[in-house]
C-alpha cells in the first residue's frame, strides 16, 4: 500500500520504487508458479493444470536418477516392511516400491480421489524409519470422481538417519 | 538552482529507497498455542496455559504449526527458521519438519526431518530444513512437530523466523 502512494512522487522516485517491486517479483519467484496466484483469481481449472504439470515433473525427476544396485533394493525391501502396515491400517493399498540412487517413488491405490485427501498426510508426514527423506505427493483431481485413485509419495535426497544430538 | 533540484531528487529517491528496504526485512516469534494436533494421533495433546504444548500421552504425538507468511516475511524468503522446545526423553526424539501444503489441490512438500537425537535431553533449537518451503512460494507453509513421550514431559514453545 505504501509503494502506491509513493507512485505519486516525481519521476525519478517512481522509477526507484518499480526498482524494488521489481527486486521483489524476482526474489520471490524461484518455481515457475506465481507466489501471489492463491490472490489473482483463478479458477481450479488453471490449478489442477498445474498440479497434473508437478506431479509429471515430479515423476521425470525421479526416472533421470541412475539405480544404485547397493542401496536401491535394500531400501525398496525397508520401505516396503515400513509402509505396508501403515497403508493396510487405512485401507491404502501399496501398489509399487521403486527407489533408485537417493530418492525413492512409492504408488499407492485409494478406493477414491475424496479417501485420498482425507487421509493422504499421515502417509506423507510418516518417517520411515531410520531413512530420513524429503517428501512430496500432489494428489491432481482425477477425470471422474468414481473408482480407485492412485497416485506417488516421492522421497528425496535420503539418507540414513544417526542417533545424534543437535548441533 | 539546477544542482538543488538534483539535490533534491537524489535526497527524494534515497529517501524512498531506505524508508521501502526496512519495511522488506522482518521477525516474527510464534508461541507454540498456534498449533494443533493432528487428529488421528492426539491422545497425549495437551495445551498449557503458558503456550507451551506438552505430550501427556503413552506414544508420540504429531503437531501442525503454521508459518507465517507475509510481505516482507514470504515463507520462501525466511533465512532463520527455529524452533524451541525441551526434550525430557532418553528412549525418544523431537522431530521437526518444515512443510508446505498445495494451494490448488491435496498434496504436500516436505524438507528432511530435524531429530534432537535419542539420547539427547534438555532444551534445544531445532533448524528444520527449508527447502520445501523455499521451492514452494505459492503454498501453504507448515511446520510438523513430533513430541516424543516419557516419564518426564517434554514440551513445544514456539518457533521464530526472519528474514533479510
Amino acid at each position: 500500500m505504501a509503494l502506491r502512494g509513493m507512485i505519486k512522487t516525481p519521476a525519478s522516485t517512481a522509477t526507484s520504487v518499480s526498482f524494488v517491486l521489481a527486486t521483489d517479483a524476482g526474489t520471490a519467484l524461484p518455481t515457475q508458479r506465481d507466489p501471489f496466484a492463491t490472490q489473482t483469481g483463478r479458477g481450479s481449472k488453471d490449478g489442477e493444470q498445474t498440479a497434473a504439470q508437478d506431479f509429471q515433473r515430479l515423476t521425470k525427476r525421479h526416472a533421470e536418477q541412475p539405480v544404485d544396485p547397493s542401496w536401491a533394493p535394500q531400501t525398496e525391501q525397508e520401505l516396503r516392511s515400513n509402509y505396508e502396515s501403515i497403508c493396510r491400517l487405512r485401507g491404502i493399498k501399496l501398489i509399487s516400491i521403486e527407489c533408485r540412487t537417493n530418492s525413492c517413488a512409492i504408488t499407492l491405490e485409494w478406493p477414491s480421489y475424496r479417501i485420498a485427501g482425507t487421509n493422504y498426510r499421515e502417509i506423507a508426514l510418516h518417517q520411515p524409519g531410520a531413512l530420513n527423506c524429503a517428501t512430496e505427493i500432489v494428489l491432481p483431481s482425477p477425470g471422474k470422481v468414481d473408482g480407485a485413485y492412485r497416485s506417488t509419495l516421492f522421497l528425496t535426497r535420503c539418507k540414513k538417519e544417526t542417533d545424534s544430538s543437535p548441533t | 538552482m539546477k544542482n538543488r533540484s538534483a539535490f533534491t531528487v537524489a535526497a527524494v529517491v534515497a529517501a524512498a529507497i531506505c524508508w521501502s528496504y526496512p519495511g522488506r526485512a522482518g521477525v516474527f516469534r510464534q508461541g507454540a498455542s498456534i498449533c494443533n494436533s493432528e487428529i488421528a494421533q492426539s491422545a497425549g495433546f495437551r495445551m498449557n496455559e503458558d503456550g507451551r504444548i506438552t505430550n501427556d500421552g503413552g506414544s508420540a504425538i504429531h503437531v501442525i504449526c503454521p508459518i507465517l507468511s507475509t510481505t516482507g516475511m514470504l515463507h520462501d524468503q525466511l533465512t532463520v527458521l527455529n524452533v524451541h522446545g525441551s526434550d525430557r526423553t532418553t528412549s525418544q526424539q523431537f522431530g521437526v519438519k518444515a512443510c508446505t501444503h498445495r494451494w490448488d489441490t491435496a498434496g504436500l512438500s516436505c524438507g528432511t526431518e530435524w531429530t534432537s537425537g535419542i539420547s539427547f535431553t534438555g532444551d534445544f533449537v531445532a533448524t528444520p530444513d527449508r527447502s520445501s518451503l523455499q521451492s514452494h512460494p505459492a503454498d501453504f507453509p507448515f511446520l510438523h512437530v513430533i513430541i516424543p513421550t516419557g516419564s518426564l514431559v517434554s514440551s513445544l514453545r514456539g518457533f521464530f523466523g526472519s528474514a533479510p
